[in-house]
């Protein structure tokens, strides 16, 4: 799956803020490569800084220290951890305001009608975001992002807070897409077994300030994952032992 | 049945409402009995009085007179309320200069205002109510506006830049729709002010307009004018607010509602 072509390097990132009582160190020497196509699971404490890491990487933060490399024309799509929806447009509107930015007219729809036909959002597509549930919103913010045919995908959070069925469909739905278009994804997680089902890579974080604790690399093809497989098990253990060291 | 049940309510409201109007026309009737036109003219006398404003044309000539004052300065302020509240929002020096002066320019009382103006200018035809509504309701619009840029959410001004969308792109589906509604409650609260202060200006300093008409009639003893004029405003602001302001703001609004 992997080929050689590097999306995106990072290199020895620092990133802390100021706060009340002097500066908050956050990020302590992150280095991390994404080839193309790889699909890599950011796991780690609450507040260790994923949010942070993936705005960096999104050029909506500037790292104190450290590089950050990608090619100029890369194209980003980022699933924001809460939908970042604008209330004035409608779920086509709200697709189409950044679809334009990349694909032409025709494309842009047929792209979009397919997504959200998949999605069972088609028969809201002249909605408000008002009128849509927590659910719909995560799934609109998903379809836009895909939607644009990204190079790289930036997901924080995904699958939080979703019914089972709905979960397991979407990632099915990113699964497909992922396959068929080849983009790199990077999304964070709370959840060791959904970081080991999905990802080529897990990436386990430390708590602040934050550096890899741990990378793990999934060595089966998607399609032999189970949770019953011993591969499998042993891997969501390992996380599960890392993320709850420092608590014993 | 939830719409019948709301649909029932707006009935009920209406009919009270209506009901209220009817008994202040009762009350006022009976209470103009005991008392000389001078004072309190019956409601009879006041639509005749009406009726005449409208027969001589006087009705729409100072209304029409009025209603170009307040649009002239009114717009005026809107432009310079809707730019300086931009300039403001894009340069911390110029708000941290002059943010105190407008603050000021607020709070002095509209009287103080007309006075001075009257000093300036005289008793110009257009300056002075001109001036009054321009200096009365240009802070309302600025600190509308000014609110209504703080509350843009940048979280989207995020999305949309990391999305590659372009500066105008960003100012015109970002800001602008954050922004409307603020402009539109922006014009209807200060509407109201600016009528307010036209009239007030007219009344004191000008020698036409529906202010000046009224101090006429207050200086002839016309008290039945005064109550139809009393009664032309009203209308006036009913068909503003009712027929234009209250359906351009849901209009402006609609992707908030659920239904
Ligand atoms: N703009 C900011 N100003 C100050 N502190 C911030 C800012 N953004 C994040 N932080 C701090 O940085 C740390 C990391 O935050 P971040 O949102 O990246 O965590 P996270 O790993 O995404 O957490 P979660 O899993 O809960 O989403 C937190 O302690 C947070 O308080
Ligand atoms: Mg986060």
């Amino acid at each position: 799956m992997t080929k050689n072509t590097i999306t995106l390097e990072l290199n020895q990132i620092h990133k802390g803020f100021k706060n009340t009582s002097g500066e908050l160190k956050v990020l302590a020497d992150i280095s991390l490569t994404v080839q193309a196509g790889e699909i890599i699971a950011l796991i780690g404490p609450s507040g260790c800084g994923k949010t942070t890491l993936l705005n960096i990487i999104s050029g909506i933060a500037a790292p104190d220290r450290g590089t950050l490399r990608q090619s100029p024309s890369l194209r980003l799509a980022y699933v924001f951890q809460e939908p970042r929806l604008l209330p004035w447009k409608t779920v086509e509107g709200n697709i189409r305001f950044v679809q334009d930015n990349f694909l032409a007219a025709q494309e842009g729809k047929e792209v979009r009608e397919k997504l959200l036909q998949k999605t069972g959002l088609l028969a809201y597509k002249d909605s408000y975001p008002a009128q849509l549930s927590g659910g719909m919103k995560q799934r609109l913010e998903l379809v836009r992002a895909l939607a644009i045919k990204p190079q790289l995908l930036l997901m924080d959070e995904p699958f939080k807070s979703l019914d089972l069925a709905l979960k397991f469909d979407l990632q099915r739905l990113l699964l497909t897409e992922h396959e068929q278009e080849g983009f790199a994804l990077l999304f964070t997680t709370h959840d060791p077994d959904e970081a080991v089902m999905l990802a080529d890579r897990v990436v386990v974080l430390s708590d602040k300030p934050t550096q890899i604790h741990q990378e793990m690399v999934i060595g089966l093809t998607r399609e032999k994952r189970t949770k019953t497989n011993p591969h499998i098990q042993e891997n969501v253990e390992r996380i599960i032992r890392v993320l709850l060291e420092r608590h014993i | 049945m939830k719409t019948s049940i709301s649909k029932g309510n707006n009935l009920t409201r209406r009919i009270l409402s209506t009901t209220g109007i009817i008994v202040v026309l009762i009350f006022w009737h009976k209470l103009s009995q005991n008392y000389h036109p001078l004072i309190l003219p019956s409601p009879q006398e006041t639509f005749q009085a009406l009726q005449k404003l409208w027969q001589s044309g006087s009705l729409w000539a100072s209304t029409l007179i009025t209603f170009r004052r307040t649009l002239l300065g009114y717009s005026a302020a809107l432009v310079a309320g809707m730019f300086t509240a931009l300039l403001f929002s894009t340069c911390r020096f110029l708000q941290d200069l002059f943010r105190p002066i407008i603050t000021v320019t607020q709070i002095i009382p509209p009287v103080i205002w007309i006075v001075l103006a009257v000093i300036w200018f005289g008793i110009a035809d257009d300056l002075t109510p001109i001036f009054l509504i321009f200096i009365v309701t240009f802070p309302v619009v600025f600190i509308n506006i000014f609110s209504g840029l703080e509350s843009v959410d940048l979280r989207l001004v995020e999305m949309a830049e990391v999305y590659r969308c372009s500066r105008r792109k960003i100012m015109l589906d970002v800001y602008l729709p954050a922004l409307v509604p603020h402009v539109v409650s922006a014009v209807s609260l200060g509407l109201s002010f600016a009528w307010k202060s036209t009239i007030f200006a007219e009344f004191i300093g000008s020698s036409s307009g529906i202010g000046f008409v009224i101090s006429m009639a207050n200086a002839n003893l016309e008290t039945e004018k005064l109550f139809a004029w009393a009664i032309v405003l009203i209308l006036l602001m009913l068909v503003f607010e009712y027929g234009i302001l209250t359906p351009l703001n849901k209009r402006v609004t609609r992707w908030k509602r659920h239904d």
